[in-house]
């Protein structure tokens, strides 16, 4: 008894005593693993690299990490003590640019490194033994056994041709294979790919490796997704497309801009009607973020007002808006994140435009507990996989499909048919739980059914605003009936009485005449 | 509360009604005009009523030399009737230029009355109170101060009123002298002969009821110190004077022939300090006078009273309701969904505002014009939108005054060479 006492009591002891020991690496290792310190070069404008920052930085938020952005400039020093995951991008062909607080960190850091573009930094280069070659002039690459090719305009491409890890993404060269453009050492943490440019392959490929640097599990799910969904959309078109949609079993996400003013209006409720019925046919609906173009507002609060009452006007007719969709830089910007996407707890992560409407900026990106990466769905159709593949996406992904691109019926009939076709699996949003609350009401959806304020959403509610909108419709016919009586009454009143008063001018003319103008 | 769709509804329908009124009016007034047109007027050619003439002054030095002269000049027995010039509480050179007048006309009975701070320079309404008490006529005559009138203006008035018992007082039209001087004196040109012939002319023709416009009117002594002369706190004194020649039951004939020319403001600062004063004194004339809407004995009044109060607070307050929702309809502020009003009628109901306002101004020389029309249509947009500031201004500062118990002060018109 007195032995296991004591054996208990040194157990005991030596993990208080560890408890103080303080290697770095243990120190590394009991800090948020979903952080990750992004540090770059610069944005390389104007070049085949001038994405690359924005889409790893997307890329990460829609993996559920929580990305803080940082060039080498405004690099401080320690920085990476604080992070269990470092993502260096070199952008610039010469990366002797590396800062010197950036390069002494790196030396003790213990953490996870991934490095794109660029020489990989010596003391990872080392680790993996890693070989790499440059390519001038015109250099194949085949990627996921597709081929592409980049066209080089007097700068050289850096591939991996030898290396102490898995080599993803062959590279060839008239033919021959003659190195990879990734390579990952799950052991050491250690990743790296020689090159990124503005390609849809080289992204999928990073994105895959990255995902397998976080050690992120499972395949991502793609999700259709229907944009650009307006109060002045065809909606003809809209509830055609999800029809077809939905007699062909293909679940899809919706995205409708939110509105405003007139919430009251006809013209409203005729929105609400196509969105409930989009909803009607397995769709799940998100708001578009509003356009934003000026920042100066005296009302610091608008956005979330305006956010407030469209989320209460659709509960209200039972619609349940269950996320957002948003660009990129609104994760990064405190009142962005408060009166946009603090309502939700998904967000579709779309692509920054080339003007970003800073509010309160902050180098720390909000995460959601549902993200999704945005890709346009004609993008990963042109990457022409053939049939027997299957495209497997590394993150869940919204594929999105702007419904102002059906212009025509063919148009549409294509766009079914490389739904029907191409080789990717669609996955049903309604599966995940989600909540969204409003000032006055609250949003779940939670093992496939839909929630409003705790009571389920009836689909047959469509049928109710038919009827709804067939007795407004008496209404307004009546109200209409009254005034165009009142106006042809009117009419008929004032052309009698402009009659009459074309007679008194003609009298008029003749005494005037007499009066005054007779000689 | 209401909604913007009633508001909007109950404002355009105010609207309409007053156009209704007024196509009436317009078309009552010019049967009276044809009437008149072949009418003879029985002048009185014996026994003339002598008639004292009042013309109250107040810094007049510009005009008033022109004013009395004219007025001397009127084609009615020299003897039979006297001027009296109430020059009140002037600070130019009037007296002077008065005197002088009254040594060029020696044998002429022109009566000079100076008033001072301390028993003048209350009002257009105290200085007539004065003249009155100084007057001798059986008939009493008012013309501003800068005023030309015809010849036989005072012949036609004296012969008009002295012919009907029923009448209390008549008046006479007047014209605008300075109407070409720019687009406002343009504008003021056709808003009075508009006015004359369809409101004055139109009631008439209607109701037999009229408005003493302030000058070239004529009154019977008895009637005014019955009802105690000028009211001093009226600002509309005209207005305010009309009212109580109907409570007496006498009526107040238009009689168009009586030609006066006047000076109008050539300024919109002076325009719209005169409007504005216009518009209180014709409020505190129908707040005054209100409740006699349910007096059984003044029933003959009812449709001026009412019509004042459709004009001064239905129409204002309906334009500048529908206005504002239209603003705030476009702003996005307030939803109306009340389409039913057609383009097509609002075409309609502006061109019979032109041609209306047209046929009232054919009946004058060198008035039917093109020019006119467009200047017409251009009043619709400019001139119409003014006058609803002014009434809209007038109307809250009536209040303010009221509320604050603030002195109402006589703005005086400025005049221009």
């Amino acid at each position: 008894m007195k032995r296991y006492k004591s054996l208990l009591l040194f157990l005991v002891a030596s993990t208080l005593v560890f408890q103080f020991i303080t290697p770095e690496y243990t120190q590394a290792g009991t800090l948020n693993h979903k952080k990750v310190l992004v540090v770059y070069d610069g944005l390389s404008f104007h070049t085949a690299h001038s994405d690359n920052v924005a889409y790893i930085v997307r890329q990460l938020t829609s993996m559920g990490r929580q990305v803080t952005l940082t060039d080498l400039a405004h690099y401080k020093s320690k920085t990476v003590n604080e992070f269990d995951n470092i993502v260096y991008i070199v952008n610039t062909e010469n990366n002797n640019n590396l800062s010197g607080k950036f390069e002494n960190d790196l030396i003790q850091y213990k953490g996870h490194f991934f490095q794109i573009g660029g020489s990989l930094i010596s003391k990872y280069s080392n680790l993996l033994r890693l070989r790499t070659q440059v390519a001038s002039g015109t250099t194949r690459m085949s990627v996921h056994d597709q081929e592409l090719e980049q066209i080089l305009r007097g700068s050289d491409t850096r591939y991996i041709s030898d290396g102490k890890g898995t080599l993803l993404g062959r590279v060839s060269m008239n033919g021959q294979k003659t190195g990879s453009i990734g390579i990952l050492n799950e052991h050491n943490h250690i990743g790296y790919m020689a090159n990124l440019t503005n390609n849809l392959s080289l992204k999928l490929l990073v994105a895959d490796l990255l995902k397998k640097w976080l050690s992120i599990k499972g395949q991502g799910a793609a999700y259709l997704t229907l944009t650009d969904i307006t109060p002045f959309s065809n909606f003809k078109v809209i509830r055609y497309v999800a029809k077809e949609l939905y007699d062909r079993g293909i679940p899809f996400i919706a995205v409708a801009q939110p509105v405003f003013s007139h919430l009251k209006s006809d013209a409203m409720l005729r929105y609400l009607n196509v969105l409930n019925e989009l909803q009607s046919r397995n769709g799940a609906l998100f708001i578009g973020s509003p356009v934003v173009y000026k920042t100066d507002v005296n009302d610091n609060q608008l956005l979330q007002r305006q956010m407030d009452a469209f989320i209460n006007t659709l509960a209200d007719h039972h619609i349940a808006p269950l996320g957002i969709s948003s660009q990129n830089y609104w994760l990064f910007d405190r009142q962005y994140r408060k009166q946009g996407l603090g309502f939700f707890s998904a967000v579709i992560n779309t692509e920054n435009d080339a003007h970003l409407y800073w509010r309160d900026k902050t180098e720390t990106a909000l995460v959601k507990e549902t993200q999704l990466f945005s890709l346009p769905f004609q993008q990963v159709v042109s990457l022409n996989l053939p049939e027997w593949a299957q495209l497997d996406l590394p993150m869940n992904t919204a594929l999105t499909y702007s419904i102002t691109h059906f212009k025509t019926m063919s148009s549409i009939k294509q766009f079914l048919k490389e739904i029907d076709t191409y080789p990717i699996t669609i996955n049903d949003f309604m599966r995940n739980d989600l909540e969204t609350k409003s000032s006055r009401h609250h949003i779940e959806q939670k093992n496939g059914e839909i929630f409003i304020d705790g009571a389920p959403i009836n689909h047959d509610i469509l049928k109710q605003i038919e009827l709804k909108k067939q007795k407004i419709q008496k209404k307004k016919s009546q109200k209409q009936i009254i005034f165009a009586r009142q106006n042809r009454f009117l009419i008929l009143l004032f052309s009698s009485v402009l009659v009459l008063f074309i007679v008194f001018l003609l009298i008029s003319r003749r005494y005037y005449k007499r009066k005054y103008l007779k000689d | 509360m209401l909604s913007a769709n009633t508001l909007l509804i109950i404002s355009t329908v105010c609207i309409w009604i007053l156009l209704c009124i007024n196509i009436l009016l317009i078309i009552a007034g010019y049967i009276y005009y044809l009437k008149t047109e072949h009418a003879t007027v029985h002048l009185v050619n014996k026994d003339y009523p002598f008639v004292s003439v009042l013309v109250p002054a107040h810094n007049e030095a510009v005009v008033i030399t022109q004013t009395v002269k004219s007025l001397l000049s009127f084609n009615y027995p020299s003897d039979r009737y006297e001027v009296i010039v109430i020059n009140d509480n002037s600070s130019d050179n009037s007296s002077e230029l008065l005197e002088n007048l009254k040594l060029n006309y020696p044998t002429r009975q022109l009566i000079i009355i100076n008033t001072n701070a301390r028993n003048g320079g209350k009002g257009k309404s105290n200085a007539l109170n004065i003249g009155l008490k100084k007057s001798k006529g059986a008939l009493i005559a008012v013309y501003d101060a800068d005023n030309t009138p015809e010849q036989n203006a005072l012949l036609y008035l004296v012969s008009e009123l002295v012919q009907d018992e029923r009448l209390g007082a008549a008046i006479g039209k007047f014209r605008t002298r300075n109407r070409l001087t720019n687009l406002l004196t343009r504008f003021i040109n056709i808003e009075t002969l508009s006015h004359q012939w369809m409101s004055q002319a139109g009631r008439w023709q209607l109701f037999k009821l009229c408005t003493i416009p302030g000058t070239n009117f004529i009154i019977h002594r008895r009637i005014l110190e019955k009802i105690g002369g000028w009211d001093t706190n009226a600002l509309a004194e005209d207005t305010e004077l009309s009212f109580r020649i109907y409570m007496e039951g006498y009526l107040i004939k238009f009689q168009p022939k009586a030609v006066t020319w006047e000076q109008e403001p050539e300024t919109l600062l002076v325009w719209f300090r005169q409007r504005t004063r216009w518009v209180k004194g014709n409020i505190y004339v129908i707040v005054k006078n209100t409740a006699l809407l349910f007096n059984v004995k003044t029933k003959k009044i009812r449709f001026d009273i009412f019509y004042y109060i459709a004009i001064y607070f239905l129409l204002v307050l309906a334009l500048v309701t529908s206005d504002l929702l239209l603003v705030l309809n476009f702003s996005g502020y307030v939803q109306t969904t009340v389409a039913g009003i057609s383009s097509m009628l609002w075409l309609i109901a502006i061109l019979l505002f032109i041609t209306g306002t047209f046929i009232t101004v054919t009946t004058e020389s060198d008035e039917m014009t093109m020019k006119n029309v467009a200047i017409i249509a251009l009043m619709y947009l400019t001139y119409c939108q003014m006058w609803l500031v002014v009434a809209a201004y007038g109307l809250i500062m009536y209040f303010i005054d009221s509320i604050f118990k603030r002195e109402r002060k006589w703005y005086k018109t400025e005049r221009f060479k």
